[in-house]
């Protein structure tokens, strides 16, 4: 074993060596091109080095095997007394260290720099590295897929490269199921990992020895390649399909042409705006119900139009980790420091951009110096959203926006779970502007422009006499929404006093009273405005397949006026093509679509009222197993394999739909048939008797000049 | 000599053979003396540098007719001409061998003083026109 | 103690819809050189292959000492030697490490026989593989196969592309290795006078069809061959059994015919106005007779028309 291992590594030192300078350069160089941040942090820095480590690994395991591959040099290197197990376990041992050195080293070297102060204008804490380090070794299981796409038999390469599916999906649930506590999290992230190694040893262990012939493999190695080309095969598709409808999006005849856009005017009407989807001109206009005259320069404004936080796997990475530090914009001219928001501490820090250390330190006590301990802390951050591009300020006689006075910006706002601060890092500012009910916590903040839709609002040039745009704030608690208007009484007392004197007296304050019938904590994302005397409410039913959207016009005292359900238009043409084509991919497509980036109301047409498909998912789901699973019956059959092969094979077509058939179709293959020279039928020339008559194959033609002698004389016992 | 062995690839005779007619061709001629050691089948297949068991079987063979006689231990050597048959089957054999002859070469479509002829002069040849028969 | 080291029981291999190997079965017995002849493609490195168990056969099956090829073990590969064609090694190893390699995962190693064979093809330890010539290599990998002193020696055309002294050297190999032991030889060549030289027995497969198995002096003596010399219009040939080849210059007509050869000598000289002349066949135009197409080739002259 000691001459296999010193074999592999003589032969690919250099690789390893060419990798470990790669990775130097993007992890040292990241964190050198940007010293200001915890480049660790960030899920660009994580996402590029998961790719990155995904194609390494592969790489590595590529170099090692391809070219051993052809046929002389294979029969050399597996002609010995050692078994091929030991031979690729080599290896893998040589391959995955080099890999680990090549991501380890530098990261460790990361860490000691980020950790002397002085060097990195970012709090340190010794769990930072814990992600990229489980990032580095969740993906190592992607060596064997290198080795596997070497020996793999097959003619066509597309085909050769569809073995990342299973280690993929095992290493981004790894990494996915990280975000929670942390100890906890590190557990449960190496169980998919050990689970991912298990598999593709197996697997590539035995193609090994059978020098990558499906029809070789043990039955435990067949189920993790079948697996694995069907999920591969479905990424690919899936990919492909994305892709694809993305880009025929505008063409699709499926599509409308036009949108209807909703919103709520100053008075409570409803009022829909059409738009052509193409030239983005508006066409027609109705407020409560009555068309009325287009107006060529009106732009509405859609209050339906919001961000919602995209859901990834693990869900909000700074809010859910206690211990790690949050980089945060609280951007100052002055103290010209970095800002970072310490769960654990409950207060912000702030480093130096030059000299990159700890200078001050934000309480709810107010702006602090490093040296002083803090004796007060804040609760738990949570998400607010001050709609960025639109700095929100105060304007003066001439309508220019006023520089001094402090603003209401995305960096000035900050939603605790007991309440929201106003903290402006330059004057020193920290106030609580809105206190929680101890009971009902917050979740979330939202401030944003209202701008009244007759008005054409350009973001550098107001109109010298456009009034001033409200603003409107939503705060989200656990149980109730609250919205506030925030409206200026007189531009001189604006200007003169600090703004946030008036900003929360509640001028106006307005709960909503749910429609009857809604629970809130049945649906996400649920998003309310009101405008004078009604409501308008959006809100995504979840609880059903496909994620449902609602759209009610209510009055403010909660009486529904108008109800419409609908899906979105990416589930409708997409769900159209994917149970048939990839059962799991729907339930992926299910499962997101709720949670997708921005609702816009835009997708539902005015005359869709309590619209519900004909088939829901479920019977999608249904058809397309029924059908994937006959399809496979006879591709089994027509391919003569066992019968416990042909159950499994079906069942496997039925879950994974059309990936499954065409891993099928790949894997096993239809054996060669002849005619039986006794009985005239097909007959497998792997099989040495015929099925429907037993005979045996004809003995080669024989020509006459045949000499078999098989039992020569012996050589006469040596003379000497 | 009896080191004088040789061989032709890619003749029609069989390299044992050869190996066989050498043999019989050295010991009628005188070329091989009585007695006399053949290299081992070890050697003459090292120096001519072809299988082993094909210097056994011509070996064998010649040992079978009584060419060679093999001591335990020594190697082989010429064997003294012994009369391995009777008399009656050293003519029964000599009238066939004297059959093909006449055969083939009336076949040629050759005169009886030709065939006669030729014989002489290749007996002549071979240096073996005074042997007289052994005892 | 088995009587053959390599067996195979109607050996099948098809590549697609065409079949390489058509149901061979070979014995080939413990001791001795054991040649096996075909042309490029006629399914003889396809079966060595699969002998060494490296193609997975169609149908039948063949087993080296007694084990089934599939399922080797590495207790048996170290009583294997296989030596392929390509000569392959390393590039990047010095001798000296092909040396380290090569006994690391072998269970037994002979220092001397290596060292021998490397010091009489004039190599030195240090020298790089890929370096050397094709002779030299030849030469290592040589040595490689026979250090682990291997019972079964499966030599896959080991002359190829090999200089006369380097041959002559393999060729001495191979004798020594078969020396008073129960080491077999099995090989494979195009050079005829080498299987002449050393081989106890023949094979000859042609077109995935075994077609010959004997000892191989017994090839020529069964195999005869005539020439008919003829003036004026072609003679029609009567019914000759075991007809091999037959070629037709301008005046002349040769045949090889395999057995009944008094029975063929008759029925050619019964033919009138033909002079019919028995010529002798050597060993290596009984082997070209049978891998060449059956019967009415013509010479490459007759096809340029020189």
């Amino acid at each position: 074993m000691s001459t296999l291992l010193w074999k592999e590594f003589r032969e690919n030192l250099k690789w390893g060596v060419v990798l470990l300078i790669i990775s130097f350069l993007y992890q040292l160089g990241s964190q050198f091109i940007s010293p200001y941040e915890q480049v660790l942090l960030y899920s660009n820095f994580e996402s590029m080095l998961g790719l990155g480590c995904a194609i390494a690994a592969t790489i590595l395991g590529l170099l090692q095997t391809f070219r051993e591959v052809s046929r002389d040099r294979w029969a050399y290197l597996m002609h010995r007394g050692v078994t091929p197990q030991q031979i690729l376990r080599a290896k893998a041992i040589v391959g995955i260290s080099l890999y680990l050195v090549a991501g380890l080293v530098p990261l460790g070297i990361l860490c000691v720099w980020a950790a002397i102060p002085g060097n990195v204008a970012a709090p340190w804490h010794p769990l930072i590295p814990v992600r990229p380090f489980l990032t580095i070794l969740s993906l190592a299981p992607f060596w064997f897929v290198g080795v596997l796409i070497s020996l793999r038999d097959v003619r066509w390469y597309g085909t050769r490269l569809m073995v990342f599916g299973l280690p993929a999906v095992l290493g981004i649930f790894s990494v996915a199921l990280l975000s929670s506590s942390y100890f906890i999290g590190i557990l449960c992230s190496l169980v998919p990992t050990v689970i991912n190694m298990a598999l593709m040893l197996i697997l590539t262990s035995n193609s090994v020895e059978r020098r990558g012939q499906y029809g070789q493999l043990a039955t435990p190695s067949r189920c993790i390649l079948a697996l694995n080309i069907s999920i591969s095969i479905a990424a690919a598709m899936m990919f492909v399909l994305g892709l694809g409808s993305q880009l025929a999006r505008p063409y699709l005849a499926e599509g409308p042409k036009v949108n209807v856009r909703t919103t709520i005017l100053e008075d409570g009407a409803l009022e829909e705006v059409t738009v052509d989807n193409l030239t983005q001109k508006i066409i027609a206009r109705k407020i409560n119900g009555q068309s009325v005259a287009v107006s060529e320069t009106h732009e509405p404004e859609f209050l339906t139009w919001r961000k919602y936080p995209e859901w990834i796997p693990g869900g909000d990475l700074y809010g859910m980790q206690p211990w790690l530090p949050a980089p945060m914009h609280l951007m100052d001219q002055q103290l010209q420091c970095v800002w970072h928001y310490l769960p654990e501490q409950g207060v912000f820090q702030g480093y130096h951009r030059q000299t990159r250390r700890h200078m001050h330190t934000i309480s709810p006590e107010g702006v602090l110096p490093a040296s002083q301990t803090p004796q007060q802390r804040f609760d738990r951050l949570t998400a607010s959203t001050v709609d960025y591009g639109v700095e929100i300020a105060t304007r003066d006689k001439d309508n220019k926006r006023d520089p001094v006075t402090p603003p209401l910006r995305s960096d000035t706002v900050y939603a605790f779970r007991d309440g929201v601060f106003y903290i402006h890092a330059e004057s020193g500012e920290v106030r609580k502007i809105y206190s929680a009910p101890p009971d009902d916590p917050l979740t979330g903040v939202r401030i944003t422009e209202s701008v009244p839709s007759q008005q054409v609002y350009e973001y550098e040039k107001p109109p010298a006499d456009s009034p001033r745009a409200p603003l409107l704030a939503e705060f989200q608690h656990k149980k109730t929404v609250r919205q506030f208007v925030i409206k200026a009484e007189d531009e001189k007392r604006i200007a003169s006093q600090p703004l946030h004197e008036q900003l929360f007296a509640p001028l106006e304050q307005q709960a909503f009273v749910m429609p009857k019938g809604l629970d809130t904590s049945l649906y996400s994302q649920f998003l309310g405005f009101r405008k004078g005397t009604h409501a308008l409410y959006v809100f995504v039913d979840a609880s059903t397949d496909i994620a449902m959207y609602h759209m009610l016009y209510a009055k403010a005292d909660g009486a529904v006026q108008r109800h419409v359900v609908t899906n979105s238009l990416a589930v409708e043409v997409l769900s159209g093509i994917f149970p048939v084509v990839v059962p799991p991919g729907m339930v992926v497509t299910a499962l997101t679509e709720g949670r997708i980036n921005q609702i816009d109301t835009s997708q539902v047409a005015a005359e869709d009222f309590a619209v519900h498909p004909a088939l829901t998912t479920v019977h999608r789901l249904l058809i397309a197993g029924v059908i994937s699973a006959l399809i496979g019956l006879g591709l089994s059959v027509d391919r003569k394999v066992s019968r416990n092969s042909l159950i499994a094979w079906t069942l496997f077509c039925a879950l994974m739909g059309v990936s499954g058939l065409l891993a099928l179709i790949g894997l096993v293959p239809r054996p060669l048939r002849v005619k039986c020279h006794q009985c005239g039928k097909l007959r497998a020339v792997d099989q040495p008797h015929c099925p429907q008559c037993h005979a045996e194959f004809e003995p080669p033609p024989q020509n006459g000049t045949e000499i078999i002698i098989r039992e020569p004389e012996l050589v006469p016992a040596t003379v000497e | 000599m009896a080191g004088d062995i040789e061989i032709i690839l890619g003749s029609a005779a069989p390299l044992y053979r050869q190996i066989v007619d050498q043999v019989r061709l050295g010991v009628a001629t005188g070329n091989f003396a009585i007695g006399e050691q053949l290299p081992s089948v070890r050697a003459l297949a090292e120096r001519l540098l072809i299988n082993p068991n094909t210097i056994a079987r011509a070996y064998g063979d010649l040992v079978r007719e009584g060419v060679l006689e093999s001591r335990h231990g020594q190697g082989v050597f010429i064997a003294p001409r012994r009369s391995v048959f009777s008399d009656d089957e050293r003519q029964r054999r000599l009238a066939l061998a004297v059959d093909a002859l006449i055969s083939e070469s009336v076949g040629l479509q050759c005169s009886v003083d030709e065939i006669r002829t030729a014989v002489e002069a290749r007996l002549k040849e071979l240096g073996l026109s005074n042997r007289k028969k052994r005892g | 103690m088995s009587d053959f080291v390599i067996e195979t029981s109607g050996l099948t291999k098809y590549y697609g819809s065409k079949i390489a190997v058509n149901q061979l079965d070979l014995a080939v017995p413990r001791g001795g050189v054991f040649a096996f002849l075909g042309r490029n493609g006629s399914g003889k490195t396809t079966s060595i292959r699969m002998l060494l168990g490296f193609e997975t056969p169609t149908r039948g099956s063949c087993s080296i000492l007694g084990c089934d090829s599939q399922r080797f073990t590495p207790e048996l590969r170290n009583r294997i030697g296989y030596l392929t064609e390509s000569h392959f090694a390393y590039g990047w190893m010095t001798i000296a490490e092909c040396e380290r390699f090569q006994s690391g995962t072998f269970a037994r190693w002979n220092d001397r026989i290596f060292a021998a064979v490397i010091e009489h093809f004039g190599l030195s330890r240090k020298a790089r593989i890929k370096d050397l010539s094709r002779g030299e290599k030849a030469g290592v990998c040589l040595a490689m196969t026979l250090a682990p002193e291997p019972e079964l020696l499966v030599l896959d055309d080991p002359a190829l592309g090999l200089d006369p002294v380097a041959r002559r050297a393999l060729l001495e190999a191979m004798l020594i290795v078969t020396q008073g032991t129960e080491r077999t030889i099995f090989f494979s060549s195009h050079l005829l006078d080498d299987v002449e030289r050393v081989s106890d027995q023949i094979a000859i497969i042609d077109r995935g069809v075994l077609r010959v198995l004997c000892p191989s002096h017994e090839l020529a003596e069964r195999t005869s061959s005539w020439i008919l010399k003829y003036a004026g219009p072609t003679p029609t040939l009567p019914e000759i059994s075991g007809l091999l080849n037959v070629s037709s210059f301008p005046g002349e007509i040769r045949i090889i015919a395999v057995g009944a050869i008094d029975e063929n000598e008759q029925r050619l000289r019964a033919l009138a106005g033909v002079d019919v002349q028995r010529v002798p066949v050597n060993l290596q135009d009984a082997v070209v007779s049978y891998m060449d197409d059956r019967g009415r080739r013509k010479s490459l002259f007759q096809s340029i028309g020189a």
